[in-house]
């Protein structure tokens, strides 16, 4: 796309270690276009909140991936009301329909009714035996007040790839 | 209980809870690594020392906490812990005992002091928002 530019990106398997460092250089890519504080905090939450998921659920299926699968990456452009955070990871088939349905879930909520979505999710999160919430797609729509929008694209029988790219624009 | 002092690090939030003055300080960033192992201990010591505390019931609605957040970034796993150590000391002040929670937040940062908002509205606790100029 014409209007578009990359600021930043990075394609391989991610850990934690990783997710320091390319936060340390989102920060320094920050000092050079100076984001303002709202859009910049914005960028960071959903950058975190997208690579600990990411990192997470590869993890967990490392074992299973097949030879020669597409790598997990993350991009953030620069679009022309804002900017676009694109990842991309393998999932599992059989995991797709519950992430799906979730997706479709806060995409049908307004603004208002996010917020009480998520508020919530948080409120059953604190007592239930899972380490987190899981409100961190939520919480990516909660912020910058738009859709989250996916794609999948079937790799074989039981691995597809899972885009998701979240747009913050600098005005909302 | 003994005082609690957790130093801080690049994704951990630095720790401090001093019984004798009754105030705890939660400051920095949370996204540790392994949230359950980073606030495992911290949780468990807080419940303890609040159980303590809801045994001797009368003297509860003497006693007056300062708790004090100063972040700058919490992962919404961090936000699940934070909400558990809220609700050690909103058990107190069900109980009488006065609970001050200060939410410090910079100026211009709208997602903190929103984050700080959300975590008010989930506890039902009334927050002082302090904005740093």
């Amino acid at each position: 796309m014409k209007d578009t530019k990359i600021l930043f990106q990075y394609e391989g398997f991610f850990s934690h270690s990783i997710v320091n460092k390319l936060i340390r250089d989102f920060y320094e890519i920050n000092k050079i276009h100076k984001l303002p504080t709202s859009v910049f905090k914005k960028m960071l939450i959903v950058m975190i909140e997208i690579l600990e998921n990411n990192y997470k659920y590869v993890q967990s299926i490392q074992n299973e991936l097949p030879e020669g699968i597409n790598l997990p990456y993350i991009k953030i452009s620069k679009i022309a009301r804002g900017f676009e955070i694109e990842s991309a990871n393998p999932l599992k088939i059989e995991h797709v329909s519950l992430l799906e349905n979730k997706i479709k879930e806060i995409n049908e909520y307004n603004k208002v009714l996010l917020k009480e979505f998520y508020l919530k999710k948080l409120l059953e999160g604190v007592y239930i035996e899972k380490d987190t919430p899981g409100v961190g797609l939520i919480r990516i729509a909660k912020i910058t007040h738009n859709k989250i929008k996916y794609s999948f694209k079937q790799i074989d029988n039981k691995f597809l790839n899972y885009t998701l790219r979240i747009k913050v624009y600098s005005n909302t | 209980m003994e005082n609690l002092y957790i130093e801080p690090t690049e994704i951990t939030p630095k720790i401090v809870f001093d019984v004798k003055n009754k105030t705890f300080e939660l400051s920095g960033i949370s996204r540790p690594e392994d949230v359950v192992a980073f606030y495992e201990s911290i949780i468990f010591k807080i419940d303890q020392y609040v159980s303590h505390l809801l045994k001797n019931e009368s003297e509860v609605n003497k006693l007056k906490f300062d708790l004090n957040f100063d972040l700058t970034y919490i992962n919404s796993a961090s936000s699940k812990y934070i909400l558990q150590i809220l609700d050690f000391f909103k058990k107190l002040s069900l109980k009488g005992a006065i609970i001050n929670c200060n939410w410090y937040y910079e100026d211009l940062d709208d997602q903190i002091l929103e984050d700080g908002e959300d975590l008010s509205d989930v506890i039902r606790m009334d927050f002082n928002f302090i904005a740093r100029i």
